[in-house]
């Protein structure tokens, strides 16, 4: 799973987040309030990275009997997937902002 | 807080029980009538009632009370009053005022009695619950959710479930209302076969098998230029037969349009033909 994905603006902005503090775990809508996004976008981007193995995701571990609610799913950014991360942000800053998905997956060499 | 929980009806009426106990107390401290020593013992009883209302009322008065410890309190007042009653019954047996007293006494006292359930209800109520009780989300938006899952690939079905509840469920107690609720779900909903994309096959965008052949296609002048070559030349031989050679001289700037076409997308796409490539080489 070594491919780089689309690096889409709300794409940028959910490693962004995820980048401040990679060893943070956040849940999905803690992560929409650190990206500034809406709630329906952030779970396709959680699943492809995790997909991708560059996010980890774990329940929490707290009784929900004893908690009172449903458990969260915490997500946190894999070393590797922390390190993918800072260079996809960084080449999608660099580039020019046009370039197809597809194109910037080969440039980065992340195809394998 | 305070103020609601000392408007309750328990407190109300623990109140006007109070008054109408202190109406006997005169006649209860009457000392020609009855030993001191008999007065001075319910004037004890009387004392502690009092006391027990007020700690009834300072207990509904706590954030942390709950049902169990304001129906303890409620059960001493009462066996307190009982005792009260029973003895000034045998203190006072031939004096009218006094039994008109202990009577208004106990009428309040059945009052108290028959306003306990409401006032334990509306005590239950002032007090701050655990944010489980509290948190109220919305049956509609839940149901969304629980949709929005069904549509999931079945191996993720369950997880998902479970994280849009509790995601609601966040929502709800940070005091979303029920539309913010229900937009949260059908956001959900919106994204759902993105979603399901996402987790069938991870990274892939849509259009991305035509979007590899174009760019595969445009890495290279033989793959790019023979087939449009062919295109615009059959196109050219079909106008000529169709409307004649006019025709077909206003046509030919077409050639031209997919040469511009070609080499813009080349440039947006940052492509560089490998045949131009060794060729410089």
């Amino acid at each position: 799973m070594g491919t780089t994905p689309r690096m889409t603006l709300p794409t940028q902005l959910v490693l962004r987040a995820l980048l401040e503090d990679p060893s943070r775990e956040m849940y999905g809508l803690e992560l929409c309030a650190a990206a500034g996004l809406p709630s329906g976008t952030i779970h396709p981007i959680l699943a492809r990275f995790e997909g991708l193995g560059w996010l980890d995701s774990r329940w929490e571990e707290a009784d929900p009997h004893e908690q009172g609610r449903p458990r969260r799913r915490y997500y946190k950014l894999t070393p590797n997937g922390a390190e993918r991360a800072r260079t996809a942000l960084d080449r999608s800053s660099a580039k020019a902002p046009r370039n197809p998905p597809i194109l910037r997956t080969r440039h980065l060499g992340g195809a394998s | 807080m305070n103020e609601y929980c000392t408007s309750t009806p328990a407190v109300r009426a623990a109140s006007s029980l109070g008054i109408a106990m202190a109406h006997m107390h005169p006649y209860i401290a009457r000392e020609p009538y009855k030993p001191h020593v008999e007065a001075v013992q319910i004037l004890a009883i009387l004392g502690e009632c009092r006391n027990t209302i007020g700690v009834l009322e300072e207990l509904l008065r706590q954030p942390e009370a709950n049902h169990q410890n304001i129906k303890s309190g409620v059960l001493t007042l009462v066996n307190m009053l009982h005792s009260h009653q029973d003895k000034s019954y045998e203190l006072f047996p031939n004096d009218h005022m006094a039994c008109a007293a202990l009577t208004k006494a106990t009428m309040d006292y059945k009052q108290y009695v028959l306003s306990l359930p409401n006032a334990l209800m509306t005590s239950t109520r002032a007090v701050p619950r655990p944010p489980s009780i509290q948190v109220h989300v919305t049956p509609n938006a839940q149901r969304l959710a629980n949709l929005t899952a069904r549509m999931l690939p079945a191996a993720h079905r369950g997880r998902y479930v479970e994280e849009l509840q509790a995601e609601l469920w966040d929502l709800a107690s940070a005091r979303a209302t029920k539309s913010m609720q229900l937009l949260y779900a059908f956001q959900q909903l919106g994204r759902v076969w993105q979603l399901r994309r996402e987790l069938l096959v991870p990274g892939r965008c849509r259009g991305e098998v035509l979007l590899r052949w174009a760019s595969w296609v445009l890495e290279s002048d033989v793959r790019t230029w023979i087939p449009l070559s062919a295109i615009v030349i059959l196109a050219l031989i079909n106008v000529v037969i169709e409307q004649g050679w006019g025709s077909a001289f206003l046509a030919a700037p077409t050639a031209w349009v997919f040469h511009k076409g070609v080499q813009r997308l080349r440039t947006r796409w940052g492509i560089q033909p490998p045949d131009k490539d060794r060729a410089r080489k």
